[in-house]
């Protein structure tokens, strides 16, 4: 398998007046060709900043400033603005939470996908008409021909998250980042566009990096799952191994709530997410953790290696440093 | 082709449809609807004015000097014995004209300047804000007057001299709207799919401030005409002998207590032209968007 995006020691530090937000702190991972990477984590994981950051859409206060993001060998974060530009929308796309404002009110839905081709083919977006009735076509959008003329606010959640992903697949990117995009969509259409978003991606084989903190639908769509905690990447691995032997404590927790669901009373991980401010010394999940050693306390643990996966626990290195 | 055709066919239907919306909304509003058609009226007297006069209103006859209004001549007559009624009637155009010239001059600078201002931001946006400080610590009429002693009388000085004057208030207002919307979603969303910042400030923030800006402009419409007036009751405005609605009051206020009728009817102009752009303003704002009411606010 081929490696497409490779992401070393990425640090994206937001500078507020009260403080550093370190909200991803030396996150390493790859995705490698026609794969579906799921990121697993809870708000203020630093999930999404991951996403913006690989685009370089992360705004002051936030910076990037450590790491390297190697797309296709390239260091995107060494690229100029506009050879960046070149890349956003054609190359990787993201696809946004909420589809509602992620559409301008002011234009039919059909010229703003016209625009995408605008953008990066020049040509007018009303010569690229066919083109838009196509791709609406392909994300089963019923009537296209009538559809394209239509405002953002006279179509449902769900239609417009289909013209978000087909704006998003228009150019064929080769990386397709989608940023939790069924979680405001009611439980009914989710399901559909999950589908949707993954029959595309094959179609034009792209890898994905699918973002939520649903770790249940991951488990049906990604090939490999990493879990951030606190800005951190506390694990990787394949989709499998992860659900059936998770290794980190925080993933054990994480599985142990999913695999209880309905039980009467409302299951919680003990405690509350730390501040991102003053994160606790040492391993960032030692105060919620129920493994937790002296050394978690002093120390942050070590990325290990077992058997291709990758975990950051004492438990597994034995050894600090 | 054939369906290409019918597509760009039914996108302007949907436009049409939008626009029949907006229109019976701002019908169901009486005082702007009512303002509307007076300025309609107006309008069109501005522009059929001198083909439609009783009598040219620049011909004198000292012999009739302030007669009071008649059957003859329905507004009096001026200190010249020049008929009122036709010089309100032409006076429009200017009066108007320069209103609705200036608006547009100082608009374009304006919300071009502040669109630069507050979607670049930086140094660019303080060396136009502080631009900005220095035009307003003048009241906007001194401002006009300043900028029209040096520039000399005359209505190509004056429009100008009116739209520099009000182009502080227009970046300023712009300039906010700008910092609501650039931090709208749908602002990443179109940086994310690789559009230029140009483009996205022309064709995605302009748009959507645009409304907004209309509806200002339609106040501030109220704004330069009595701007326009006030420079012609000094004498720093449209010169004599064309008749200007200002220009006029300041001719004739020597005879306030004598013939009141040679100020009442330019003065009366002046006021329900005012009062219906800001009523048409309020109506318009009703009828575009509920939260253009909320912008405006918030950008003060």
């Amino acid at each position: 398998m081929q490696e497409i995006l490779r992401i070393e020691n990425l640090k994206v530090y937001y500078y507020l007046p009260q403080g550093i937000v370190k909200a991803v702190d030396d996150v390493s991972f790859n995705v490698y060709t026609d794969e579906v990477l799921g990121i697993a984590g809870e708000s203020g994981s630093g999930k999404s900043t991951v996403a913006h950051a690989i685009l370089r859409l992360v705004k002051p206060p936030g910076e990037i400033i450590g790491g390297r993001i190697l797309f296709k060998g390239r260091d995107l974060l060494k690229l100029s603005e506009d050879e960046m530009r070149a890349l956003r929308g054609r190359e990787i796309t993201l696809i946004f939470q909420d589809p509602s404002t992620y559409l301008n009110p002011v234009y039919t839905v059909g010229f703003q996908i016209g625009e995408v081709y605008e953008a990066h083919e020049k040509v007018k977006p009303k010569k690229a008409i066919h083109k838009v009735v196509d791709i609406l076509r392909s994300v089963k959008i019923p009537d296209p021909t009538r559809r394209i003329y239509s405002y953002p606010h006279e179509l449902s959640g769900g239609m417009k998250q289909r013209i978000l992903i087909s704006m998003g697949i228009a150019l064929t990117p080769t990386l397709i980042i989608a940023d939790e995009p069924t979680s405001a969509l009611d439980v009914t259409i989710q399901a559909q566009i999950i589908e949707l978003l993954d029959e595309m991606r094959r179609e034009i084989r792209a890898s994905m990096i699918f973002i939520t903190h649903d770790l249940h639908l991951l488990s049906e769509i990604s090939n490999r799952i990493m879990v951030m905690y606190a800005g951190k990447c506390v694990e990787i691995g394949e989709t499998s191994k992860i659900t059936s032997d998770p290794l980190h404590p925080y993933t054990k927790a994480l599985m142990q709530l999913l695999r209880y669901p309905r039980k009467s009373k409302l299951q919680s991980l003990r405690g509350s997410p730390p501040s991102l401010i003053n994160p606790p010394r040492g391993c960032r999940f030692h105060p919620r953790c129920l493994y937790s050693m002296d050394t978690c306390r002093e120390y942050e643990p070590n990325i290990v290696n077992i058997n291709g996966r990758t975990v950051s626990c004492f438990l597994y290195s034995g050894r600090y440093g | 082709m054939g369906e290409v055709s019918i597509v760009i066919e039914k996108l302007r239907e949907a436009k049409a449809r939008q626009r029949a919306l907006l229109w019976l909304k701002f019908k169901s509003n009486k005082a702007a609807f009512i303002s509307l058609c007076i300025l309609t009226f107006i309008f069109l007297l501005a522009i059929l004015g001198p083909y439609m006069v009783p009598e040219s209103p620049y011909d004198f006859n000292l012999s009739r000097a302030l007669e009071p209004p008649s059957l003859n001549s329905i507004f009096g007559r001026d200190e010249l014995g020049r008929n009122i009624l036709s010089r309100v009637i032409v006076g429009s155009r200017f009066s108007i004209g320069v209103a609705l010239l200036s608006v547009l001059l100082g608009g374009c600078i304006g919300v071009l300047l502040g669109l630069v201002s507050g979607y670049i931001g930086g140094k660019v946006d303080v060396v136009i804000q502080r631009f900005t400080d220095i035009l307003l610590a003048f009241p906007t009429i001194l401002l006009a007057i300043a900028l029209i002693s040096v520039l000399g009388v005359g209505i190509g000085n004056l429009i100008v001299s009116i739209g520099v004057s009000t182009v502080p208030i227009y970046i300023r207002l712009s300039r906010s709207l700008v910092f609501q919307i650039r931090s709208e979603d749908y602002i990443t969303a179109a940086f994310a799919l690789g559009k230029s910042g140009r483009y996205i400030m022309f064709r995605h923030v302009l748009p959507n401030i645009l409304p907004a800006i209309i509806v200002q402009s339609t106040y501030y419409m109220g704004l330069s005409l009595l701007l326009a007036s006030g420079l012609g009751f000094l004498g720093l405005g449209v010169q004599p002998p064309i008749p200007e609605w200002g220009a006029m009051i300041g001719s004739g206020r020597t005879y306030i207590y004598s013939s009141p009728h040679v100020i009442i009817f330019p003065g009366l102009f002046i006021l329900i032209s005012a009062l219906c752009f800001n009523l048409t303003g309020d109506g318009l704002r009703d009828a575009l968007d509920p939260r253009i009411k909320v912008m405006i606010r918030r950008a003060g």
